[in-house]
């Protein structure tokens, strides 16, 4: 590698201020980011919290054994993953688009601030909240049943009930994070060049096809980076939502890959195969990343990183 | 299966777990080992049993109502007035204790903005360096303490999950043995006398210390009166129902009479298993037969609970959200929601502290009625302490420096010393009315240090400014004390149990919440049964009887 004729030394002794500069941040993310990656090993271990990491004994593979040999606890959790992810791909992903668009075809700056910051509320409540809130509204006790009883309407029952629960949650998802979400779309879509829309009405161009010919093509590198991005965490389908909302529906119907982590490794102490799990979820989600962006190179798009 | 030689060898090794249980209710812990690993037989080596502390009452303050020794805590109307000095100036030596503790109140501020930090430093004669730990990070911060292998003199052993369920405390005698204090020479038989406050715990608690064959800790004492079926009174009363039903018919009667879902009210805020378990002579875990162990769960009397409380659940008697996470039962009891509870005996003040009934507001404990009539069934003990507190291992005159804190801090009901340690100052932390302190905002914020789990005085029941609810809440635990049920494995160990408990117990949690809430039918719980031994029960039961046969109890 050769930068405008000066070697490697030189370069780090012509930039050696900048790269002083970065070793603050750089010591915070190799202790707080890297080192604590070497706590994995646990994945080969019989790990025991009063004997230490050190000194436990290793296990060579066998933490690993529940993956491969079809434990039906964990293929039901992988399952359940899998469906909550293609329901966030196809419902959860495009939602902020659609909504960006529809913020952005209001005329009104009042009317669209006023919209946008209620849109955007939602998200700064801790899933703690959000869920208590569900419950308190739809629970079998909450103010839509109490509502319906006192009407005698017959109750439905929606926190509580299994078969409803894939709904549940892709709808709380919705109402707490699409509008935040919207934020990088509106950016992206205040960017295109107005005079393509002008061009475009002078062509007698519909409003659809200026959707489909100069905004959508103006998202799309956004559209395929975000994809990409959240690839990267298909395996992580919202802990905290779902960990929280587990008893009502029971482990058959709610069980994800990191709630069997948590229930399995932190409340069950079977700290060993956890990490096994988690490890293998890790390495899943970087492949499917890399995996995305060479794709994404290959249609010409730029992807998370430039080759 | 374990029976090695080295069984023979095998003395009696207390304690662990059965510690872990006792936040939780008790049925949510039954369950048991795992088939994973062999024995205990290092960890049993060096056992013998140890000599307990022996029992010396301290006789400063007299109860309102007296307790005794099969478990019947004393009783106070008001607090005493004056409180007694029981101590004569600070027990430290100017110098630091430091200690790992846990809390489950917010952490409060800082000894630099903590008056009572301040307060109980100077009065202590020691600089307190607390590292006090929300419960739920305790299985953590423990592990990396471990690990890090630079102790506190005093700490509080993670015992506990966040949902309850015990941690993981296997190799934890093992643990002990390496790096903590074997505290019998200071503590065994008489030598516990020159601290008269350790001496006046009780002995049932210095049981759950025992590890090694020696007294591995000091004990945070419980009631063993447990949990129980607490009922709102005023609400009986003015629906007219039967406060004391005498058989399961006649439970699912009132139940049904008490409920009105358009009216928001539900005779019981959770399914009731564990009193329908005990209407049936279920057992809390595990019931002696012959001499072998026999699982609560494997009982028919089990199955028959289940499939009752799944048709309580049905009857539509119980709140329909109570199977939520965290579902705000105290709430729901408190609002009227609902007019049963399931829960310990020292919610009893908390109910009145939170109370929004007003003065009606009125409590009772209902006793389980035999299943088909005929007299009152038994209750469960429940664990006669609430965690243990190792020591660092230290020099002698460490040690009995460190005793005689720990001693102070022990002081009990009704001194000068416990009104401190446990509400502060008066006027700055707590007022004083109807006899009983009430805690002021700064007292709530800044008196949670979490020293009372390094050591606590012998519990007392006290409901401060309700002497009558006082005297019900004891005549309910003097009706059931006598004819409580002792665990025959509570305060024994068993590695299998301490390493696997946390996952049989979610097998049976699981199982029982899919029966009850009705997505699965009784019929499922043969299969989880199946697995239930598979995974550790049945090398549990092996461990647990071997234990019994070594114990010197």
């Amino acid at each position: 590698m050769r930068w405008a004729g000066l070697s490697w030394w030189d370069r780090v002794r012509r930039d050696r201020i900048l790269l002083l500069a970065t070793l603050p941040g750089v010591g915070l993310l190799l202790t707080f980011h890297y080192l604590p990656w070497l706590g994995n090993v646990i994945a080969f271990k019989d790990y025991q919290p009063y004997v230490g990491i050190l000194d436990s004994p290793w296990t060579g593979l066998a933490n690993f054994r529940i993956i491969v040999s079809g434990d039906p606890a964990f293929l039901n959790a992988l399952t359940n993953t899998l469906v909550i992810t293609l329901l966030q791909v196809l419902i959860v992903f495009p939602a902020p688009i659609a909504l960006a668009l529809l913020l952005d075809s209001l005329m009104s700056e009042r009317l669209k601030r006023a919209v946008q910051s209620i849109l955007y509320l939602p998200h700064f409540l801790s899933w703690v909240i959000v869920v208590a809130i569900f419950m308190q509204l739809l629970g079998d006790g909450g103010l839509l049943n109490t509502f319906l009883r006192d009407h005698d309407l017959g109750t439905v029952s929606i926190v509580n009930n299994p078969d409803a629960f894939f709904a549940l949650v892709t709808g709380q998802v919705l109402w707490k994070d699409a509008g935040w979400a919207t934020i990088l779309f509106l950016a992206a879509l205040s960017r295109i060049d107005s005079t393509l829309y002008e061009a475009s009405a002078v062509d007698g161009a519909t409003r659809w096809r200026q959707l489909w010919h100069i905004t959508l093509p103006a998202l799309r590198s956004l559209i395929v980076l975000l994809l990409i991005l959240r690839l990267g965490d298909a395996l992580t389908v919202g802990f905290e939502q779902i960990v929280l909302q587990q008893a009502a529906v029971g482990a058959d119907a709610s069980e994800v890959l990191d709630t069997y982590v948590y229930n399995n490794g932190i409340l069950a102490g079977d700290w060993g195969v956890s990490a096994a799990v988690g490890l293998v979820k890790g390495v899943v989600g970087l492949l499917l990343v890399l995996g995305a962006n060479r794709l994404a190179h290959r249609f010409g798009e730029q992807g998370v990183y430039q080759r | 299966m374990t029976s090695s030689p080295s069984i023979g060898r095998r003395q009696l090794l207390t304690g662990a777990l059965g510690t872990a249980a006792a936040l939780a209710t008790p049925g949510l812990l039954a369950g048991c080992g795992d088939g994973g690993s062999t024995g205990n037989s290092d960890q049993n080596r060096a056992s013998g049993s140890a000599r307990l502390p022996n029992y010396l009452p301290y006789t400063g303050v007299r109860p309102d109502l007296r307790g005794n020794r099969q478990g019947l805590l004393d009783a106070f109307l008001k607090y005493p007035e004056p409180p007694v000095r029981a101590t004569d100036g600070p027990p430290g030596d100017g110098g630091e204790l430091s200690a790992f503790v846990l809390t489950n109140s917010p952490v409060p501020p800082a000894v630099g903005q903590n008056p009572f930090w301040q307060e109980m430093n100077r009065r202590l004669g020691v600089d307190l360096r607390l590292t006090i730990v929300p419960n739920p990070d305790m299985p953590a911060k423990f592990a990396t303490l471990v690990a890090g292998d630079d102790l506190p003199d005093v700490i509080v052993p993670a015992l506990f999950t966040p949902n309850g369920l015990p941690a993981g405390t296997a190799n934890l005698p093992a643990w002990l043995a390496a790096k903590c204090q074997d505290l019998s020479p200071y503590l065994s038989g008489d030598a516990v006398h020159e601290y008269p406050f350790l001496a006046n715990l009780p002995t049932d608690a210095w049981r759950d210390c025992r590890y090694n064959g020696g007294i591995y800790g000091l004990p945070v004492p419980r009631g063993i009166g447990g949990t129980l079926m607490m009922r709102r009174d005023d609400l009986f009363k003015s629906l007219g129902a039967d406060p004391q039903p005498e058989s399961f018919a006649e439970f699912r009667a009132v139940c049904r009479k008490l409920t009105d879902a358009r009216a928001n009210r539900w005779a019981l805020a959770q399914a009731p298993l564990d009193f329908v378990r005990q209407m049936l002579g279920n057992p809390w875990r595990w019931k002696m037969e012959g001499g072998r162990l026999v699982s609560a769960y494997e009982s028919e009397e089990f199955r028959q609970a289940l499939s009752d409380t799944a048709r309580l659940v049905k009857d539509g008697v119980v709140h329909p959200d109570s199977f939520s996470n965290n579902a705000p039962t105290k709430k729901w009891f408190n609002a009227g929601s609902a007019t049963m509870i399931t829960d310990r005996y020292t919610a009893w003040p908390q109910f009145y502290a939170e109370n929004i009934a007003g003065p009606d507001f009125d409590i009772g404990g209902m006793r389980p009625p035999r299943h088909e009539g005929g007299g009152f069934a038994a209750t469960w003990q429940a664990q006669a302490t609430n965690n243990f507190t190792a020591f660092k291992k230290a020099d002698e005159g460490r040690v009995r420096a460190l005793l005689k804190v720990c001693n102070w801090l022990a002081a009990p009901f009704g001194t000068e010393e416990w009104l401190l340690r446990r509400y502060g100052l008066a006027g700055v932390h707590y007022r004083m009315s109807d006899g009983g302190p009430e805690l002021t905002q700064a007292g709530v914020s800044q008196t949670v240090l979490g020293i009372r789990y390094i050591v606590d005085a012998p519990d007392v029941i006290f409901v401060p400014g309700e002497a009558e609810a006082t005297r019900k809440s004891y005549e309910y635990q003097a009706s059931i004390i006598p004819t409580a049920v002792k665990d025959p494995t509570l305060g024994l160990f068993s590695d299998t149990w301490s390493r696997r408990s946390g996952q049989l117990g979610t097998i049976v949690n699981d199982a029982q919440m899919d029966v009850l809430s009705g997505r699965k039918p009784v019929s499922a719980w043969d299969e989880v049964l199946k697995q239930w031994r598979s995974t550790g029960g049945d090398k549990v039961r092996t461990e647990f009887e071997e234990a019994i046969a070594n114990s010197s109890d």
